[in-house]
């Protein structure tokens, strides 16, 4: 199918009442998540899974997609004001956001992002559209080799290129993986690690984990603490939105590479928004002519890792759709709620469901039109949003994981499971081991175990077909390059550096 | 040994327990040949990789930062007991019941919260959620009673 025909098709199936009235409740829930401090586009789309239940497979994918990239503009706004970042994808927009918010800058500095989020998104998009149904077409001639090796690749990405400690991120990896393996063995029948369970044999419910893990661990780390002062909040009205010649001229460069930068990031199975925020900042560090200006309020520091942590939110639905790979942890999310409603993405879906894809593509265009719409005009609503306490946000997003995990299942066992990946989840940060490349070896884990058996029927048990195979040697080699690269001590001082600036933003932000 | 971290050794070899644990059962498990490997194969290798690195972490705890871990009982029994309560009763006493455990809990975590603002909320949610869950998405679970 053509670029034209898959619009006009997608326009078809994404330009309907209901399919904008979802594409809006989703992009507005992800807003509102994303502005609320501590709580993840993940949590809200457990929250929101239920919804979806009564719904066609098409609303329902516009409606969670939307939560997420609607998420990533939002979180900005906290970082911002508050030095909080709502999410952490945007904890690098912090870094000279606040300082521009304390100049008396925070409205333009909110209107910037905006636009750079706006032009990332679909920067990204047009990625998408043109590149996702290739590479659908040539992982058609993928065998269980080259899919063993790829996910392979997307599993070191996912350890190594997290922030802090790559061995932490392997551990977090293998017990993923490990987490996958319970249940009964899809090849012999076998059941593993169940311990007599009736509720294990089908596995570990991935939604619980996931709340568990980013909804329950965030909210034990901040409950209980002294509330966050709001009264420091600037009121930002409209015509502080607006910014001078100066700050648009310095910030489309920054935006382009930035763009640029979290589409690539986005693409690779594994890296997600965060890392490609990051490398977008140390860029602009890198390329400007005066560094010592970031960190003080320079408005290249936050264009460009916002056009990128939106981008690579984008992009990383090409692997996702188009392999069935999740390209970060919230990808892989949204592939289990896919699976949930019967859509198996693999190389076949541009085909088999094209009205699907491109309807989904088309909804990325509204919904990022929606959130420019929403953001600008309302942006004293979002704000005031903020100045919700603990005391009345907690209860409320507990009340809504219980029910949201609850109703997956019918099943009150799958609840208990999320006090167990809470305390997990909450062990985890407090050691600093990172949670999301646990999630991603927990999707992989069957997948790559499947294929890795399959490989070896079919090479009756000959290990060189991983890299007799060019495509699969390929991607092995990339998989090396890139763990010795963060061998490689002059990567390592950076990883060590860009720990340290989470460090004292951390500090910052506990004060 | 000034910059030792206990916290550090102490987690790594956590982790070198956790897959010792998760290997001696996986030998329970048909290893199967390489060309049809079986039920146990991916997780012995599992287990054994976490062994390594679990060692390798405990290496590298010489040189790690020191980290301070809070334990803070007050949320931890509340918020969980509160998800626990929920997931227990909810089959047996109803959602509404249930429910006003969970919020109930969870609210009084916060020290700032009144009794007032706590019930309010509690009622808030309570009825928002019977509308949304039970009457709007029907989902199967019973207001009132198991």
């Amino acid at each position: 199918m053509d670029l034209i025909s898959g619009l006009a098709l997608g326009i078809e199936t994404a330009i309907t009442a209901e399919a904008l009235l979802f594409c809006f409740l989703g992009v507005t829930v992800g807003m509102f998540i994303g502005v609320l401090p501590g709580i993840g586009p993940l949590a809200a789309v457990a929250m929101l899974l239920p919804v979806t239940y009564h719904l066609e497979p098409m609303a329902a994918l516009i409606m969670l997609a939307g939560i997420f990239y609607g998420a990533q503009y939002g979180g900005s706004t906290a970082s911002i004001l508050l030095n909080l970042p709502g999410t952490s994808t945007t904890a690098v927009t912090a870094i000279d956001g606040y300082p521009m918010a304390k100049q008396g800058r925070a409205g333009v500095a909110l209107f910037i992002t905006t636009l750079t989020s706006f032009f990332g998104g679909c920067f990204a998009i047009v990625l998408l559209m043109s590149f996702a149904p290739a590479l659908g077409a040539m992982a058609l001639k993928f065998s269980s080799a080259e899919y063993f090796s790829i996910m392979l690749l997307g599993l070191i990405a996912a350890a190594t290129m997290s922030l802090g400690n790559p061995v932490k991120g392997v551990v977090s990896v293998v017990a993923g993986l490990m987490l996958a393996m319970v249940g009964m063995d899809t090849t012999s029948g076998q059941l593993r690690y169940t311990f007599g369970i009736l509720e294990l044999q089908d596995g570990l419910n991935l939604v619980a984990m996931a709340m568990g893990l980013f909804g329950v661990a965030e909210i034990l780390k901040n409950a209980g603490t002294p509330e966050r002062d709001a009264s420091q909040l600037q009121k930002v009205r409209m015509r502080d939105l607006v910014p001078t010649r100066k700050d648009l001229s310095q910030c489309w460069k920054p935006t382009i590479r930035g763009a640029g930068i979290g589409s690539f990031i986005g693409t690779l199975p594994g890296a997600g928004p965060t890392l490609a925020a990051f490398l977008a900042y140390a860029l602009e560090k890198r390329v400007a002519r005066d560094p010592s200006r970031f960190g003080r309020g320079a408005i290249e520091g936050i264009s460009a890792p916002e056009a990128a942590n939106n981008a690579s939110t984008q992009a990383a639905f090409i692997p996702t759709l188009a392999l069935g790979i999740p390209g970060d942890a919230a990808m892989a999310v949204l592939l289990g709620a896919m699976m949930i409603h019967g859509i198996q993405p693999r190389p076949e879906f541009f085909t088999e469901h094209a009205d699907l894809f491109w309807g989904l593509v088309i909804s990325f265009w509204v919904g990022n039109v929606m959130l420019l719409v929403l953001n600008i005009p309302l942006i004293g609503v979002w704000v005031r949003i903020l100045t919700i306490p603990k005391r009345i946000l907690f209860p409320a997003v507990t009340f809504f994981i219980c029910v949201g995990v609850y109703s997956v299942n019918n099943n009150p066992f799958d609840v208990l499971m999320v006090i167990v990946f809470g305390l997990i989840g909450y062990l985890m940060n407090a050691f600093q081991y990172p949670t999301a490349p646990l999630l991603m070896g927990f999707i992989l884990g069957p997948m790559i175990e499947q294929h890795f058996r399959r490989a070896l029927l079919f090479s009756r048990g000959d290990l060189t077909t991983f890299i007799d195979r060019p495509i699969s040697a390929a991607f092995l080699a990339a998989a090396l390059i890139l763990f010795v690269a963060t061998l490689v001590p002059s990567l390592k001082a950076r990883f060590a550096k860009t720990a340290a600036a989470k460090k004292t933003r951390e500090g910052a932000g506990a004060e | 040994m000034s910059d030792f971290n206990r916290n550090e050794l102490l987690a790594a070899l956590v982790v070198v327990g956790l897959g010792a644990g998760y290997l001696i059962i996986a030998i329970g498990y048909p290893m199967g040949t390489v060309v049809r490997m079986g039920a146990g194969f991916f997780p012995v290798a599992l287990g054994v990789l976490l062994i390594g690195l679990g060692a390798v972490l405990a290496w590298q705890s010489r040189r790690a930062e020191k980290t301070a871990v809070e334990l803070r009982l007050r949320p931890f029994v509340m918020i969980l007991g509160g998800i626990l309560a929920w997931a227990l009763l909810i089959d047996r006493i109803g959602f509404l019941p249930a429910t006003a455990i969970l919020v109930l809990s969870c609210a009084l975590v916060e020290r700032e919260t009144t009794w007032r603002s706590a019930l309010l909320l509690t009622a808030g949610l309570c009825a928002f959620g019977w509308l949304i869950f039970i009457v709007g998405l029907k989902i199967p679970m019973s207001a009132l009673g198991g």
